[in-house]
């Protein structure tokens, strides 16, 4: 029996601390941030059109893939241990701030007419309209969108201070994640496990006593209506938001498109033909193409303006390119097989799970603290225990990315079921269906649009976790240089090495390839799917 | 009717009876909460007769919900038992069947579709037959040339008619309606109240029993043979009142508000 010294525990708990501090500034910035941009693009109708369709952008690249990036400029920046710290809370930011600006715009947005007027007809100046009506207004979907965004973070928080030890800078001195990772990396078993309870309690510990009690107080600060908008359930009450917040994230302006037109649906509107359809496939393409030329003019064209002999860096950026396209079509085939596994596993529990009472009640508990654990802590232990296995690289990265799919998954699963109305289940257990012509003729289709949005989260989240999961290079206590794990090719692992090489072409290529496939994908591919069930699979009486 | 006087001679003389379609024998409901018992239904008994349309009407947190939902086998009564042709209720009976405060429909499937989902679990009856059933139920509402139409694109009365020709296709012994046209506006409700009746209880149709719950007095009097009223929480049975009106009922006739006015004078 291992009991944990106090020295240990206090060294956990102070590094524990250091993370959320960590968390707790990017968290406060994000709220400026969200503010700042989500109040001028809520007031102001340019502004509205240039930040929605960049946060939409934002949103949706791979933003991990641009840490080492973020970390160099950062470390080189600022002195000390001021850089890499910055560049860590730089990047928890990006992953929080997107979900609460669309949050801050919305509920500004639709901030009642009749408050506004009474604003004019008080004449309130702007800066008193902020502080006494838009903040109040935004609170609620502030805090509420806080807790997503905080279990996002963490993931974003272990990965980055995870990936600062195998970098070429400097390393995270006192983070959680860091220690996670070096115990495991000398063997310190006992000592992994302690740490990663800590980081559970610490999570569990956050959830109870600052995110539950944040969203209580902002309550009070709705306008009218909504109440229902935070439901009782704890997973509900994490989760849900996932379910918004993805369909902000890339729908929102397309959404506000669609909302303008009031449709009479007397007359069924012709199909688009196909000629309509391929231009706009060879449009989207075109765009992704001139995304990634733009990438590679950026990063190889640029220095020769300083260092001339244009044609053989782009000669060599092509040779690169090809590289990287190998690597990205390894990756996707990777990210899918996963996500297949991940829906076979997700679908049916989920359903299971929201259907009956008993195992919702029993598993809920558990699976709070199981999805409290953010994947990448996992991988130095998979890594070690498949390192002599054929393959063992390839399972290591599967099962990593299999957990940062799971709980989007089955999160979004569960609750989408729990929204079907109990009439409808009633209705089911009249018509006496059998339990396979009541999943496929009611659970299954109920639980579609959260499903894709839990998919477009879980895919979205996979490629970040590509740049931990297909390569890590930590050193083992003793062992020489090779990495723990790495997968045979892959973009996360050519990202890593890139940035070990000091390529910073490749880099910058690896980089905006990744961020050019997964817009492109996310338009063409989950936007149509999420419109088509949308308009079809959601109660509105 | 004939059919229940039989039945009471037959008890009289004490020779073989029929079991009755439904019994309604004490049934109680309590929910526990925090250690705290919370008593919905007291006790409620009562047989439903054949071919009779009976509305129940009560407080709102009588339990006339509940109670809908414990004679359909959707729910347990903490006391008390009901019976359809003798047998216990312990669960969904086939004879059984509901139409809901807020349709119930599928919205992912069509008019056709949603009708034909509740006769697929009937395995004696062909593919072809069920569609032909559910056609006609869909004409018999005045849905005919909705068939392929999404319960989305629909009205809430139109959302409402295909909630009854999914019964009427059922033909179920026992139709249940909780609430039927509380969700619809008043003149849409005005208009398939008028309708209803006709469609449920006529002599051809296999549909021996309406139960309605209501709250509202002058719907469940325009439509029902039988009223029972319920009192307030924990409920118990207060009247059963036959309305003897002839058939369409005139709302604004004095008959009317008399029974009206009594049931109302129960409920305060």
């Amino acid at each position: 029996m291992f009991i944990p010294s106090l020295n240990l525990l206090s060294q956990l708990i102070v590094d524990t601390a250091y993370s959320w501090l960590r968390m707790s500034f990017a968290l406060i910035l994000s709220i400026l941030f969200s503010w700042a941009v989500g109040i001028t693009a809520a007031r102001n109708r340019t502004a509205e059109r240039i930040i929605l369709p960049v946060l939409d952008v934002l949103q949706s690249i791979p933003i991990l893939g641009f840490f080492p990036v973020v970390l160099v400029l950062f470390v080189d920046l600022l002195p000390g241990m001021l850089g890499i710290n910055m560049a860590v809370v730089f990047l928890i930011f990006t992953s929080m701030s997107w979900n609460i600006a669309f949050g801050v715009y919305e509920s500004v947005k639709s901030i009642p007419e009749y408050y506004l007027d009474l604003a004019s007809l008080e004449r309130i100046g702007v800066w008193k309209r902020i502080t006494t009506l838009y903040i109040p207004a935004s609170w609620a979907r502030v805090a509420y969108n806080s807790v997503t965004s905080w279990s996002v973070g963490l993931f974003y928080l272990v990965s980055s201070e995870i990936f600062s030890l195998g970098s070429r800078t400097d390393e995270v001195q006192h983070g959680i994640g860091v220690d996670i990772a070096t115990f495991a990396g000398n063997g310190l078993w006992n000592q992994y496990v302690t740490a990663i309870l800590i980081l559970i309690f610490a999570v569990l510990l956050t959830r109870v006593f600052f995110l539950s009690q944040f969203v209580t107080w902002s309550e009070k600060f709705k306008l009218g209506e909504d109440s229902r908008m935070i439901k009782k359930d704890p997973i509900y009450k994490l989760y849900s938001w996932f379910n918004l917040t993805a369909r902000q994230r890339l729908f929102s302006t397309l959404a506000k498109r669609t909302k303008r037109i009031p449709k009479l649906n007397v007359t069924p509107r012709a199909p688009p033909n196909s000629w309509e359809r391929i231009a706009k496939v060879i449009k989207y393409v075109v765009v992704a193409i001139l995304l990634v030329a733009a990438g590679v003019g950026a990063v190889s064209v640029l220095p020769q303006f300083i260092a001339g002999n244009i044609v053989l860096k782009l000669a060599a950026a092509a040779k690169d390119e090809s590289i990287v396209a190998e690597a990205l079509a390894f990756s996707f085939v990777r990210v899918w097989y996963v996500y297949i596994i991940a829906v076979a596993i997700s679908l049916p529990l989920g359903i299971a799970i929201a259907t009956n009472k008993r195992l919702f009640d029993i598993s809920t508990p558990i699976l709070q603290v199981v999805s409290a654990v953010p994947a990448p802590a996992l991988l130095p232990p998979l890594a070690i225990a498949f390192s002599n296995l054929p393959f063992g690289g390839e399972m290591t990265a599967m099962i990593v990315i299999l957990l940062g799919m799971l709980w989007y998954l089955l999160f979004n699963i569960i609750s989408g079921v729990r929204t079907i109305p109990s009439e409808v289940i009633e209705m089911a257990t009249l018509s006496r269906l059998s339990k396979w012509e009541a999943w496929k003729n009611v659970y299954i289709p109920a639980a579609l649009p959260a499903f894709i949005t839990g998919s477009i989260t879980a895919v979205g989240g996979a490629w970040n976790t590509l740049i931990v999961a297909e390569y890590f290079n930590i050193s083992l206590s003793g062992a020489s240089g090779a990495p723990l794990t790495q997968v045979g090719i892959g973009i996360g692992k050519l990202i890593d090495i890139a940035d070990l090489q000091g390529n910073l072409l490749l880099l910058g290529l690896s980089i905006l390839s990744m961020s050019a496939l997964v817009v492109t994908f996310n338009i063409l591919v989950w936007r149509r799917l999420y419109n088509r069930t949308t308009k079809r699979y959601v109660y509105n009486r | 009717m004939t059919m229940s006087q039989d039945t009471a001679q037959n008890i009289q003389s004490g020779s073989f009876v029929e079991p009755k379609l439904l019994e309604v024998d004490h049934v109680g409901l309590s929910y526990i909460t925090d250690n705290r018992t919370l008593e919905v239904i007291y006790d409620i008994s009562f047989d439903a007769n054949m071919n009779e349309f009976m509305g129940i009407l009560a407080p709102s947190g009588a339990g006339k919900s509940s109670l809908l939902r414990i004679i359909a086998g959707l729910q347990k009564p903490t006391r008390g038992e009901v019976r359809i042709k003798g047998r216990k209720v312990v669960g969904p009976a086939k004879e059984v069947f509901m139409i809901f405060q807020n349709f119930a429909l599928l919205p992912w499937k069509n008019v056709l579709e949603n009708v034909e989902l509740a006769l697929t679990p009937i395995k004696e009856i062909t593919p072809q037959e069920r569609t032909r059933k559910a056609l006609k139920a869909i004409s018999d509402v005045n849905l005919a040339g909705f068939e392929k139409a999404f319960p989305g694109e629909l009205s809430g009365g139109m959302k409402q008619r295909v909630g009854i020709a999914r019964a009427l296709a059922l033909e179920p012994e026992i139709l249940l309606m909780d609430e039927p046209f509380s969700s619809l506006d008043e003149l849409t409700a005005e208009h398939l109240r008028g309708e209803v009746y006709s469609l449920l209880i006529s002599k051809d149709s296999p549909i021996h029993t309406v139960i309605m719950v209501s709250h509202n007095v002058e719907e469940v009097v325009e439509l029902a043979d039988r009223v029972l009223v319920l009192s307030n929480r924990p409920s118990r049975l207060l009247a059963d009142i036959r309305i003897d009106l002839p058939r369409p009922r005139n709302k604004k006739s004095e008959e009317f508000y008399k029974y009206a006015d009594r049931i109302y004078s129960l409920l305060v």
